[in-house]
């Protein structure tokens, strides 16, 4: 004979599940709390450790004067953002993506809210696209310039995002050509062949 | 003092706590050797070598977590030693002797 089903009350049901989450959230808490801790006794040695530089300074005044700001810590650590971007790049490669979608991503990495759309704006102009703009300078990305679009410089459209993608770093003829010579170089004879006779050699020369 | 506010990290920063770093390690070096050929004596002598070493190490580690603060991949460990910290003791073998009884009182 089966058990007779039982069914919970649900104001029952309801404090169960909502202690659940209070549970979850101070466990939160007492995680981020111990994070905090750890974090902390890591920048009170790293404090010990700059005043004690700045005595070897000669500048012992320095810890005295209270210096005291609040860095941007936004991406988490410095070069954070940049890592990001050339993450998504990589593995987006040879595919480009346009920035519209860089935003949103960053935005949901990076868990920071981009309310209106000047907000977005902002930091897709002043800070996505100047990133992306120092990974073209370096030769690291590229910016695809939209075809049959006759407005604006580069060939891109005004109101479009723009798109990017990783640069590939693909060996230029001579290249190939030399690391085909070695590996002819390096290969043993073949029986029965002579060099003439191998494929493909007739298409280089 | 005026200061400004940027955290741009300049080369010229980098050469300094470097340099500091390569001195540092320069006068462990010596003393690590003089309190070897001074033996075990728990006399005066050894103890000023054995204060002033671990003041060393201190100031050391430091500087190493300054330079983890700079650029944490940075490959500390390539730092060598330097010698300026003997120039204010002369030149030579007479700035070792100097820095030594300056070190030890004799």
């Amino acid at each position: 004979m089966s058990t007779p089903r039982t069914r919970t009350a649900p104001e029952v049901k309801w404090v169960a599940n909502e202690l659940a989450a209070v549970n979850g959230e101070l466990s939160r808490i007492d995680a981020e709390q111990e994070r905090l801790t750890t974090r902390k006794a890591e920048l009170d040695a790293r404090r010990a450790a700059l005043e004690q530089v700045a005595v070897m300074l000669r500048v012992p005044e320095l810890p005295k004067l209270g210096l005291s700001v609040r860095p941007h810590d936004r991406y988490g650590e410095r070069g954070a953002l940049r890592a990001w971007v050339e993450a998504l790049l990589q593995a987006t490669a040879p595919e480009a993506v346009d920035t519209r979608t860089m935003t949103d991503l960053a935005a949901e990495h990076f868990r920071f809210d981009l309310p209106t759309p000047a907000a977005r704006k902002r930091f897709m102009d002043n800070t996505l696209v100047r990133q992306l703009r120092v990974l073209r300078d370096e030769g690291l990305a590229e910016r695809i310039a939209v075809r049959g679009s006759a407005l604006g410089r580069g060939g891109s459209v005004a109101g479009q995002a723009g798109l990017w993608r990783w640069k590939a770093t693909l060996p230029t003829f001579a290249e190939l050509q030399a690391l085909r010579d070695r590996e002819v170089e390096l290969a043993p004879p073949s029986e029965g062949f002579t060099d003439v006779e191998r494929p493909g050699d007739a298409a280089w020369r | 003092m005026a200061l400004t506010m940027t955290r741009t990290r300049t080369q010229t920063t980098l050469t300094k706590l470097v340099t500091l770093l390569a001195n540092l390690n320069g006068e462990l070096v010596f003393l690590a050797a003089l309190e070897r050929r001074q033996g075990a004596a728990a006399d005066a002598r050894s103890g000023s070598v054995t204060r002033r070493l671990i003041k060393l190490r201190a100031d050391r580690n430091a500087v190493l977590i300054t330079l983890r603060q700079f650029d944490p991949e940075l490959d500390v460990d390539a730092v060598g030693c330097a010698a300026d910290w003997l120039k204010p003791f002369g030149r030579g073998r007479v700035a070792a002797k100097r820095y030594e009884s300056g070190l030890t009182g004799e």
